[in-house]
């Protein structure tokens, strides 16, 4: 109340604009963020709800996104054709071995590159680098005859050996994390304990080690999510003896028609889009889990590890 | 004892340089000769007869197939990188700040890394999986199509967007993060001072954040044009089936593999030159 008795009214002053300001911001926020979140989730949702849909409902026009029935056919039919108990824990195995070779020697190079100094090191973190451009098809045909000559090809042997020499699937990137992440430690720790009398094996295990571990959980899960999908590469190499869920899937529709071989004219019995949608939602199934389960280290693990300070 | 030091150094990356040795180096060489050759099997050996550069020219000149697999491929390369750098700009300016809900949509924007470079998003795409928006049925749409054809040109990258939008956001889950991790490294200092200097989000944003960002757009660009070159496409199957063509066998698709990645390297340098660091301007930070 002023002076003179009368309301007055009170100057919006810039805090308020401010104040405005933000809350649009947020409301703005949170618009963006559901409409590009609706983009991301709307082919699973297509998936699963497709998957769920006989072929009367398929065929039917009128029948867009809530299917008459839940129709459970589709799955026990693709679960059938994925080969379930051998595929999973053939595709576990071949995942988990290699993130775990590929973490092992990766570690190994960027600590190296990280804390020593000898010759031909730079040249060696270039080489690194250019390592990363390299695509698969380049040199998946020497590798194959490799593998021949030497005799293990047709065995997940020919994925482990790679990865334990640093050369497997994206290792490059992993090298660099290592060696960023020992980068970032101040040497002096290394030096106490070299005064101490360590050995520089001694260092490496009791000090650089613990310190690690969140570079370690990006190497293993992110080799491990890599080496799951990794389909091309993996059938040449293994593909007539070892098949993975991701192959399973690539090589649905033949499997398809070899187990159920259809009569023509009748629509019972065809590989419809609804088989494909229920294959795929199981191929996807267990790593989206193991995301789920881990999705915390996944997004967080990358902030810790420091990549991006470059 | 400086010695003995080298030698340690040596012996933690001897792994490596081995691996590179035999399972990458050996195979990019024998691979270009591969690419040069025309190779016959025999029993239990190949015989190669250099051919000079023979298979590459019929890639262009007489393979209908490797041409028509190709354009389409460059033409996503070009078109979705930048659109991939930005989006993924975008979401991780989204994401950044604290806010409630942040870890599901985080873990939302991210679920897609676990489900690419397989045959999933093919067997998706194939089955239509992706077109959010049946475009006929939106009146934007139809706007933008019925526009003369002079000013419809206007309207081409907005339909690609739609068009496109789910393929694109579910390639930038890994740029999301490695900008996310960026833009927590500004100083925030730096953003005080200018703060308190006046400046308005918007110039903070356009002078301090985006410059700073700018090593990550390349790195980011880079990694996007790696990926996408790989995944499953008709392209890359064309060359992993032709392997074993039985009158090339080996070598053309080798030498189409080159030429492949010889057009990834040239996209990779000019994203190079387009955002590298310029020496002379001062930097942000």
């Amino acid at each position: 109340m002023t002076v003179t008795g009368q309301k007055r009214i009170r100057r919006r002053t810039s805090l308020d604009r401010q104040h405005v300001r933000t809350k649009g911001m947020m409301i703005g926020r949170y618009v963006l963020l559901l409409a590009f979140s609706f983009a991301y989730l709307y082919p699973l949702i297509y998936m699963n709800i497709v998957s769920l849909m006989d072929v009367k409902d398929l065929v039917n026009p009128s029948v867009t996104w809530i299917p008459s029935a839940i129709y459970w056919g589709n799955y026990t039919q693709a679960v059938d054709v994925l080969q379930l108990e051998q595929t999973v824990p053939t595709t576990i195995m071949i995942a988990v071995v290699s993130a775990i070779l590929q973490t092992v020697s990766t570690g190994l190079v960027g600590y190296g590159l990280a804390r020593y100094e000898f010759p031909g090191r730079k040249l060696l973190i270039v080489l690194m680098v250019l390592t990363f451009f390299i695509p698969a098809q380049i040199t998946m045909i020497p590798k194959y005859l490799l593998f021949s000559r030497i005799g293990i090809l047709n065995s997940p042997l020919c994925l482990f050996l790679p990865a334990l020499f640093g050369q497997g699937n994206n290792s490059a990137i992993f090298v660099l994390i290592f060696y960023q992440f020992f980068d970032s430690y101040p040497p002096s720790l290394d030096e106490a304990a070299r005064l101490d009398g360590a050995s520089d094996g001694q260092i490496f295990v009791k000090i650089a080690l613990p310190v690690s571990v969140p570079a370690v959980i990006i190497s293993v899960l992110f080799s491990f999510v890599w080496y799951w999908n990794e389909t091309y590469i993996t059938a040449l190499f293994c593909g007539s003896e070892y098949t993975t869920l991701p192959m399973a899937l690539e090589n649905f529709s033949f499997t398809f028609s070899k187990m159920f071989p259809t009569t023509p004219g009748s629509l019972s019995g065809q590989l419809s889009e609804g088989i494909t949608m229920a294959a795929t939602n199981i191929t996807v199934l267990p790593l989206v889990i193991f995301y789920l389960l881990l999705q915390k280290q996944f997004v967080e693990s990358v902030d810790k590890s420091g990549i991006a300070g470059t | 004892m400086k010695l003995r030091r080298i030698r340690n150094g040596y012996l933690f990356v001897s792994i490596w340089i081995i691996g590179f040795a035999v399972f990458t180096l050996w195979p990019l060489g024998y691979s270009l000769y591969l690419s040069m050759c025309s190779v016959r099997v025999g029993t239990g050996t190949i015989h190669t007869t250099f051919m000079g550069l023979q298979n590459y020219v019929d890639a262009f000149r007489t393979d209908v197939n490797f041409i028509t697999y190709l354009l389409p491929k460059l033409e996503e390369l070009i078109v979705y990188t930048p659109m991939i750098v930005v989006f993924s700009l975008i979401c991780a300016l989204l994401l950044n700040k604290q806010f409630r809900g942040r870890t599901v949509f985080r873990a939302i924007f991210f679920m897609p890394v676990v489900m690419i470079g397989g045959p999933v998003i093919s067997t998706l795409i194939a089955n239509k999986a992706q077109e959010v928006i049946e475009p006929n049925k939106y009146m934007i749409y139809r706007f933008f199509t019925d526009l003369p054809d002079s000013i419809s040109i206007v309207g081409q990258p907005f339909l690609y967007i739609f068009d496109n939008l789910v393929l694109i956001l579910w390639y930038s889950g890994v740029q999301i993060i490695l900008f996310i991790a960026s833009l927590q490294k500004i100083d925030s200092s730096i953003l005080e001072a200018a703060r308190i200097d006046g400046a308005s989000g918007w110039e903070i944003f356009w002078k301090i954040t985006l410059p700073s960002l700018r090593s990550m757009a390349m790195i980011t660009a880079i990694y996007s044009i790696v990926t996408l070159a790989q995944q499953d496409s008709e392209l890359n199957t064309y060359i992993m089936t032709y392997m074993f063509n039985s009158e090339k066998v080996y070598s053309y698709s080798a030498a189409m593999a080159w030429i492949y990645l010889l057009i990834q390297l040239l996209l990779i340098g000019l994203v190079f030159l387009i955002l590298r660091e310029r020496r002379d301007k001062p930097a942000a930070m």
